[in-house]
């Protein structure tokens, strides 16, 4: 019983100073959030994309966010940045309508300095939409949901009575099968992200056939294509097409989502 | 006095060098020669740019030497004059070096790239002598390193030789007791109207110079839109001078200012700013630092008066006047005109709103542009702009009518409302004829593929909640404490179920457990017993001795003992391995026991000794016998 106090007194004191670290560091982060605002209101973008970078960097999910940092680059003319700060937020949270529209004006915008049509591009394969179907933010709570539910009702399980051990153990199955599904929509877009996509951010670059700039320039892209990355070589990524084409690109030109 | 020449002629050259518009220079400068072998001396790289753009700086190659500090710096110096201005750009890499060997060594040049161009520095000769033997360096003027990050007036390692030297301060005041380093916060007023300005300063006091000051925690307006306002400062740093407070004088620097405009009434306080300031010497090493914290502050935010006009919004606080303009008044069917309307005044512009466009029949309007003017000194002012653009569908005459914006004037506290004059425009030709790009659907266009309306190609505007909104699912997502949720429940199911079977196997009574139990209970009777015996209690303790035999032999048996004839007793004893001596001498205990019990005074103490003896000597007689025995009992 002195144990079991024990670890709870522990239990409670990190608790205690995770909370208050973690108040802190939200603090800091509105603080800088704040900023942004107030400088893109002053009509000061370089000093909001400042201020929305370091919350990036502070590996801050938000779509907001990334809304926001979209709206400030498209001010500040940086097309390839803006779609890519969209297609962020799209990530975060599809259903965001601001995002998707301001998507579709900065792709327009692009289309009408340089416009990328290829050839023969493929369509994402089926187990690709269907994994992304949902956002991560979804998945992962219908995961985490549902697989804590069903281990919750085993707990509860082994205090039943014998007789009334079978509705809960068929509660717990049903939970389980449906975690199970969820986890595997969850690994398969893991398994994606392991591959992932990344937006050209300047308005015209030269990729190359291997990865430095002395070799041959295959073909130019321009701001806000998505392409694949498959692989890196220093400061620079080789990156797919959706027709297949490949080639070098300097990693800075390039924005993962 | 060759260290002097030496001084003097690197400065004149410097000086030469860097007048405005004299082009690029590139130079670099030793602070003093000769030097001692393992004596600090300074070397400064220094680059000046008119227009130009440098990259790809390589320093010296410091061979004999080893760099001790290095600090690089960044100014830029602007100049007005009748000819025009110049905007110079100068860049500076100072490097404390110490030499470690004697003789005549060289700096090699640096090199730089500047609009393409490579620049070199010249080489330097340096003659190392003895540690000792060389001149020392000239004294600094302030034995306070002036300048430095946050600071004007830097040249951290050359303080005498700053080509754009500043006036020297004046000696410091003796520091009077209880003077101390603070912030203080200084509002203009503490209760205002909802929408009516309020300016607040923080203001830093300090008892003597500092090298470094950095924010630690920004004071939070919540309740309020803020405007930052301009805060007056010397070349990027902090504007300091002299002030006097309660008869003590301490250096003042202005740090930021603000224009608070209260959104809604009530009582709202302005969280502490809160910084560090501290003092490094001449290796940038810190000599000291503090925390400083200046006081919170409440405002109270009042409504406005009653009365307020229809159509009026609440931010339009201060004082306004409007006026409304058309590019031209006579145009063609499917030729655009421009309608500015334009609010000049103070109050906080940014967030009011323009009057709505009426509708124009014969006309399509399209959103218009919004362009915010803002001056921002004591009283935050400024214009705000709608531009519409106003397409003609057909022809006849047109009137806009009058805008109307209504205000809270602060300084009359009352209502008032600006008017602008109705304009007239005329449109000709014919809406058929006209029929062409310019009257279909504006699509989204730039501007170079001819006449197209840009501003429908904008984006939705910001998102300016008052906190940042995470996303925890996405957070988890990309986080490793995913996998601890997906591990955690199964390892702690199975932590409890093993829990649970250890348990259930340490709570079974086992054979040799039950000896030990039985034995640690005799054990303790017998002690009691002997207790007893030695303070005179006979009865007592023979009492106990009969307990004892009686719970060990039920716990050997199997059965209660209690209750047995002596001859049942025998058979049960014998049942279980024991020989008949033994069983007599049991029986014979127990005998005594009773004895004791019904006739008290027949016992003698050494009897009593004896029976305590012997039942000790029969449990362990007992604890011998085969287990098998006792189990088949």
């Amino acid at each position: 019983m002195r144990l079991l106090r024990a670890e709870m007194a522990v239990l409670g004191f990190a608790l205690v100073v995770g909370a208050f670290a973690s108040q802190a560091r939200a603090d800091f982060l509105d603080q800088a959030w704040m900023r942004g605002n107030e400088a893109h209101l002053r009509g000061d973008y370089a000093g909001a994309a400042a201020a929305y970078q370091q919350l990036d960097k502070q590996r801050v999910v938000s779509a907001d966010l990334y809304y926001n940092l979209g709206v400030t680059y498209f001010r500040l003319g940086q097309l390839g940045r803006a779609i890519w700060a969209f297609e962020r937020a799209l990530v975060v949270a599809p259903d965001d309508e601001d995002a998707r529209f301001n998507l579709t004006q900065a792709r327009k915008l692009t289309d009408q300095r340089a416009h990328d049509k290829l050839e023969g591009a493929e369509r994402e394969p089926l187990w690709s939409r269907v994994v992304t179907f949902f956002s991560p933010s979804t998945e992962v709570w219908l995961f985490c949901g549902l697989y804590l539910g069903c281990f919750v009702l085993l707990f509860v399980r082994r205090r039943l009575a014998e007789d009334s051990r079978l509705a809960v153990t068929t509660a717990a199955a049903v939970l389980g099968t449906t975690a199970l599904l969820a986890g595997t929509l969850l690994l398969g877009r893991m398994n994606l992200d392991r591959i992932p996509f990344a937006i050209v951010l300047p308005d015209t670059v030269t990729v190359k056939e291997g990865a430095d700039s002395n070799f041959r320039t295959s073909f130019e892209v321009h701001g806000g294509l998505r392409v694949r990355v498959l692989d890196h070589e220093q400061d620079w990524v080789r990156v797919r097409l959706a027709n297949g084409l490949e080639g070098f690109v300097r990693a800075e030109d390039l924005g993962l989502l | 006095m060759r260290a002097l020449t030496c001084l003097v002629a690197t400065s004149t050259l410097l000086f030469a060098t860097t007048a405005f518009g004299q082009g690029t220079s590139f130079t670099s400068r030793l602070g003093r020669n000769p030097v001692g072998v393992g004596e600090a001396f300074p070397f400064e790289v220094s680059l000046s740019l008119d227009n130009a753009r440098m990259e790809d700086y390589r320093p010296p190659d410091f061979r004999g030497f080893r760099i001790v500090a290095q600090q690089p710096s960044q100014s830029t110096q602007i100049q007005m004059g009748g000819g025009g201005g110049f905007m110079r750009q100068i860049y500076t890499w100072n490097y404390q070096l110490v030499a470690l060997q004697k003789g005549k060594l060289t700096i090699a040049p640096a090199s730089v790239r500047v609009d393409g161009r490579e620049m070199r520095t010249e080489k330097v000769s340096v003659t190392v002598v003895d540690s000792g033997q060389a001149q020392p360096s000239p004294q600094p003027r302030q034995q306070l390193p002036r300048g430095v990050p946050g600071f004007p007036g830097a040249n951290f390692f050359f303080p005498d030789l700053d080509t754009d030297t500043e006036p020297v301060s004046p000696p410091e005041p003796a520091k009077p007791a209880g003077r101390r380093n603070f912030l203080r916060v200084v509002p203009s007023k503490t209760k205002a109207f909802a929408g009516e300005q309020i300016t607040v300063e923080w203001q830093m006091y300090l008892t003597e110079r500092q090298n470094n000051y950095a924010p630690t925690k920004e004071p939070r307006t919540d309740g309020f839109w803020a405007e930052e306002l301009e805060v007056p400062q010397n070349r990027g740093g902090l504007s300091l001078s002299e002030q006097v407070l309660e008869g003590r004088v301490y250096l003042f620097a202005p740090l930021m200012r603000k224009a608070l405009f209260g959104l809604n009434p009530g009582k709202y306080t302005i969280t502490p700013l809160e910084a560090d300031i501290s003092r490094v010497d001449f290796f940038g090493a810190t000599v000291h630092s503090e925390h400083l914290k200046a006081d919170p502050v409440t405002m109270e935010i009042v409504p406005l008066p009653a009365g307020a006009p229809a159509g009026f919004d609440p931010s339009a606080v201060g004082k306004f006047s409007m006026a409304a303009e058309v590019d031209r008044d006579h145009v063609q069917v499917g030729e655009a005109i421009t309608l500015k309307l334009r609010v000049d005044g103070q109050g906080n512009l940014r967030k009011i709103a323009l009057p709505g466009m009426p509708r124009l029949d014969g006309w399509k309007v399209y959103e218009p542009k919004i362009n915010v003017q803002m001056n921002r000194g004591d009283v935050v002012g400024g214009s705000k702009t709608a531009e519409y653009l106003l397409l003609p569908e057909r022809s006849g005459q047109t009137t806009l009518p009058a805008f109307s914006f209504s205000y809270f004037d602060t300084h009359k506290g009352a209502y008032s409302t600006v008017k602008t004059e109705p304009l007239h425009l005329v449109v000709t030709g014919e809406a058929a004829t006209a029929q062409g790009p310019h009257t279909t659907t504006p699509v989204a266009a730039p501007a170079a593929s001819g006449g197209e309306n840009l501003l429908t190609l904008d984006v939705r505007p910001l998102r300016s909640r008052p906190s940042l909104r995470r996303d925890l699912g996405s957070a988890l997502y990309h986080s490793p404490a995913l996998l601890g949720v997906a591990i955690a429940p199964p390892l702690l199911l199975g932590l409890v179920s093993l829990f649970g079977v250890a348990r259930t196997r340490l709570g079974q009574e086992t054979e040799g457990k039950r000896r030990r139990k039985l034995r640690r209970s005799a054990n303790r009777r017998l002690h009691t017993a002997t207790a007893h015996l030695r303070e005179g209690r006979l009865a007592p303790s023979l009492g106990e001795i009969e307990r004892v035999l009686s719970e060990f032999l039920t716990g050997k048996v199997g059965r209660p003992v209690a209750g047995m004839s002596r001859e049942e007793l025998r058979a049960a004893l014998a049942s279980m391995g024991a020989g008949p001596s033994l069983t007599e001498s049991t029986v014979t205990a127990l005998d005594t026991c009773d004895r004791a019990r019904f006739a008290p005074g027949s016992i003698h103490p050494e009897e009593a000794s004896r029976a305590i003896d012997r039942a000790s000597e029969i449990i362990e007689a007992f604890e011998r016998l085969p287990s098998s025995a006792g189990a088949q009992a």
